[in-house]
């Protein structure tokens, strides 16, 4: 049981790693989409 | 210490079937958060952990396309690929996700764009692969990366 827990606390780290990963990435998408121009226009700066 | 936002990415670990996905709203409208996906342009300025640049070889973002880019940083740098098995404009991306060092290990992909209304999209993004040890491992992947990326941004909060 003991070793159980180990393994869920482990487990429950790597998700909200993953989950800050893909937070990050996504902030970064976030920036992108505010760059891209508001009408309907490919971006070709 | 946690910083709240009101995005912040969900994620759901499935405890029946190998899967991770990952729910997030964007303020922009479905048009554009489609396009930053499908333009390579655009998707390699975003993909990929903080901290790697991403060098785009091959990105045809049609059904029946595929794709192929490079991540570099950090001392590190590792090549993806995948297949996108359907593409339907401002709606869904079905893809296969590789990394090349693994070739066996595969992951079945599939983003859901919603239009919310008001410039507002929110995304569904579901990876799928053949067993528990492969979806643990694929969460546990690039922690590396992550572990310093996190410490680094805490260090910044807790200097600020």
């Amino acid at each position: 049981v003991h070793l159980e827990a180990e393994v869920f606390d482990l487990m429950t780290k790597w998700i909200e790693r993953y989950r800050r990963l893909a937070e990050e990435r996504y902030r970064r998408l976030d920036a992108v989409l505010e760059t891209m121009a508001d009408d309907e226009q490919e971006d070709d700066k | 210490m946690t910083t709240t936002t009101k995005h912040e990415t969900q994620i759901i670990v499935d405890p029946d079937v190998p899967l991770v996905r990952i729910i997030r709203e964007f303020d922009a409208p479905v048009e554009k958060v489609f396009r930053a996906h499908t333009d390579p342009d655009l998707f390699k300025q975003w993909a990929g952990p903080n901290g790697l640049v991403n060098e785009i070889e091959t990105f045809d973002c049609r059904t029946g396309g595929s794709y192929r880019y490079k991540s570099s940083g950090q001392g590190w740098e590792g090549w993806f690929r995948g297949s996108f098995h359907e593409v339907r404009p401002n709606q869904t991306i079905i893809q296969t996700f590789n990394y090349e060092e693994m070739p066996d290990g595969v992951a079945l992909e599939r983003i859901d764009f919603e239009d919310l209304g008001d410039g507002r999209t929110r995304i569904s993004s579901t990876s799928l692969v053949d067993s528990f040890e492969g979806r643990d491992a694929f969460v546990a992947s690039g922690m590396e990366v992550g572990v310093n990326e996190g410490y680094q941004k805490l260090d910044a909060i807790l200097a600020s």
